[in-house]
């Protein structure tokens, strides 16, 4: 009995490191593949940085018109998000190729699913992160005018706002990446109609007065300051 | 468009201009009447100039080039003003009034420019329109320096009320005062004579690079200061304040503010060279506004300060240092009577915006409207004071301003060329 459970262990052993083995070649290949995309990226990026520093690229996305698209990003110089373009860009390749040549070396076909899937996945990391450059801005768009329009509650609005969007984006991430997509849709529905029902019904019922008095207010004051000063 | 530019260039030639003629340039479409009027100041300024010379007046659109023939017949002084007219811009005044008045302005030197008149002399439409306010003696003072004494520009200085153009004495007067080292109290004038050395340094299509241009006004003095021209100002009395009914606050801010900021990226290497300033030639008699009785409410703009305080600081820490910042909490505890906003305090803010407008540290239309609540904050501190010392007292506190803007100068300069440095300070 004792040699059968031997020989069992044995077995599977050897099982496990035939397949290991067998994954070994293209784990490395996997491996080897990001290495050199990403050395061959890191490459791209250098040269197109320096051609683009030699012909004033910045300058001339200035002169074209469309320095609105780096507002977007403003921190960001329009070179510097070229490169990352394409560095990322050719680690993208790079891990595709990698998954492809892991999917030769075994015999499991693993590497369709994962490529489709892979690229839902980096749709949805586009989807997040326009999502938070979105409700950022909108945040900030709402917070400064609220206070510029004097309203006591604008930090709320604004706070609201972003919630809003970085709620929308997650129910759009999740359901691109096909996870509990009927509860996202329903608790999606549930929670953006309740919230504007909330708000419809705050303001043209409870606060309907409140706010016909607060703004009656602001014009009046408004009218007695504009008598004096003039500012352009 | 090409049809009306191909007109236009067709009745440059025919008018025949020599370099000895002046340009005068009205900004709006002319009325008989208005036209009627202006022609008649016109030729009642020309014989006051002690070196008569041909006149041509420009007139936006092709649709009057008939009108100023008609017009002889009732003219008093016969004066055979010829006329031409320049593509009108289609900027919307109503939304952009600036822009749209610096679009015309582009559109009238490069018509200058192609006719190489000896100067240009651009009315304004309180100008055109306001017989009062440009008398012909006004006019005359206008046209003469350029044409009598050499000056390049001729800026025009207005009589103002205390709480009259704010956004003047808070931002564009102290700040091209510090940078360029004139003191040209309006540096966005609606009335201005460019001499032909200062058209010069305009392009020919001036009009016609619109990319470039968009979103530019044409801050003369700080050019004419670039090149080393001469400017001078004459002072041309009362001026009504022009009405910009609809436009925001943050809105006009960005519009005037801006271009400024934008020019002064263009334009640093010359401005760190310069240290102090200068005052410039001024011509004619000073008069004086008539002042408001009432004084100023300072509650809503002190109002407006807090309320920028409690829920804006996250952002206007990423344009100004925390010391400023401490600055602006500790003022905020003030009661409206003791409100102060030092002078140093509001030139480092502005210094500030302008780097971080330079810098693009948050989206441009939200840099506009965080400046929005400091402002108000600054004009209830300039409100607060006049208040207190009287109304004759606000222009010395203006200069007052203006002075500080330059002791500050080192503190732009020094951010500006090591602007990561307030991080770690």
């Amino acid at each position: 009995m004792w040699e059968q459970v031997h020989q069992a262990l044995h077995q599977s052993i050897q099982r496990v490191i035939f397949k290991i083995a067998t994954l070994l070649p293209g784990v490395l290949a996997l491996v080897l593949a990001l290495l050199i995309f990403t050395i061959v990226g890191w490459l791209l990026a250098l040269i197109l940085r320096r051609i683009l520093l030699a012909i004033q690229f910045d300058t001339r996305v200035e002169k074209w018109g469309i320095a609105n698209l780096s507002e977007w990003s403003p921190a960001n110089s329009p070179t510097f998000l070229m490169t990352r373009l394409v560095f990322w860009g050719t680690f993208l390749i790079g891990l595709f190729v990698g998954i492809a040549a892991f999917d030769a070396s075994s015999a499991y076909g693993v590497s369709a699913y994962i490529v489709s899937y892979l690229s839902k996945v980096v749709a949805a990391i586009l989807v997040l992160l326009v999502g938070i450059v979105v409700a950022r801005f909108l945040s900030r768009s709402v917070l400064i005018n609220g206070v510029n329009m004097n309203m006591q509650y604008a930090r709320l609005l604004s706070l609201g706002v972003k919630w809003l969007v970085l709620v929308f984006t997650a129910a759009m991430v999740l359901d691109h990446l096909g996870i509990a997509r009927s509860i996202v849709d329903l608790g999606f529905g549930i929670l953006f109609g309740g919230i504007v029902l909330a708000l419809a019904l705050a303001v043209g019922l409870g606060s309907r007065d409140l706010v016909s008095r607060s703004l009656e207010r602001e014009n009046l004051k408004a009218a007695k300051e504009e008598d004096v000063v003039r500012h352009f | 468009m090409a049809e009306l530019e191909t007109q236009q260039e067709l009745k440059t030639e025919t008018v025949g201009t020599s370099h000895a003629t002046l340009l005068l340039a009205v900004p709006a479409p002319l009325g008989s009447e208005t036209l009627l009027s202006t022609i008649t100041r016109i030729s009642q300024a020309a014989p006051l100039l002690s070196f008569p010379c041909p006149m041509l007046l420009a007139i936006p659109g092709e649709k009057a080039q008939e009108e100023p023939l008609a017009m002889e017949e009732g003219n008093p002084a016969r004066l055979s003003l010829r006329y031409v007219s320049y593509a009108q811009p289609t900027t919307d005044p109503a939304v952009t009034p600036w822009l749209a008045n610096a679009a015309i302005q582009r559109s009238i030197f490069s018509l200058a420019n192609k006719l190489g008149t000896r100067a240009c002399t651009v009315l304004g439409t309180d100008a055109a329109f306001n017989r009062e306010f440009l008398t012909p003696e006004k006019l005359t003072l206008l046209m003469g320096p350029s044409v009598e004494g050499g000056f390049d520009l001729v800026m025009p200085l207005y009589a103002m009320q205390a709480f009259d153009d704010l956004l003047n004495k808070s931002i564009l007067y102290p700040l091209t005062r510090a940078l360029y080292g004139h003191r040209v109290h309006n540096p966005l004038a609606n009335e201005f004579q460019v001499s032909s050395k200062l058209l010069q340094r305009f392009p020919e299509n001036f009009d016609k690079d619109s990319v470039r241009q968009q979103g530019r006004l044409l801050w003369l003095a700080s050019t004419a200061a670039n090149q080393n021209l001469k400017i001078c100002q004459v002072q041309l009395g009362v001026r009504r304040p022009q009405s910009h009914d609809g436009i925001e606050l943050s809105d006009a801010l960005a519009q005037l503010a801006g271009p400024l900021f934008t020019d002064m990226e263009d334009n640093a290497a010359f401005w760190q060279r310069v240290r102090g300033s200068h005052d410039v030639p001024t011509f004619g008699n000073a008069v004086i506004a008539s002042e408001v009785t009432n004084a100023v409410d300072v509650h809503r703009m002190i109002d407006a300060f807090e309320l920028g305080v409690r829920n804006l600081r996250e952002i206007w820490s990423l344009v100004l240092p925390p010391v400023t910042l401490m600055e602006l909490k500790k003022l905020s505890r003030l009661t409206p009577d003791t409100f102060h906003m030092p002078d140093a305090l509001w030139a480092h803010i502005i210094y500030d915006f302008a780097l971080a407008h330079r810098l693009r540290n948050i989206h441009r239309t939200h840099l506009f409207g965080a400046l929005t609540p400091l402002y108000l904050g600054w004009v209830a501190s300039y409100a607060v004071e006049v208040n207190a010392v009287g109304m004759a007292m606000a222009e010395d506190r203006v200069e007052q301003l203006a002075r500080t803007f330059e002791v500050e100068k080192p503190y732009l300069l020094s951010r500006w060329r090591w602007p990561d440095r307030f991080h770690s300070s």
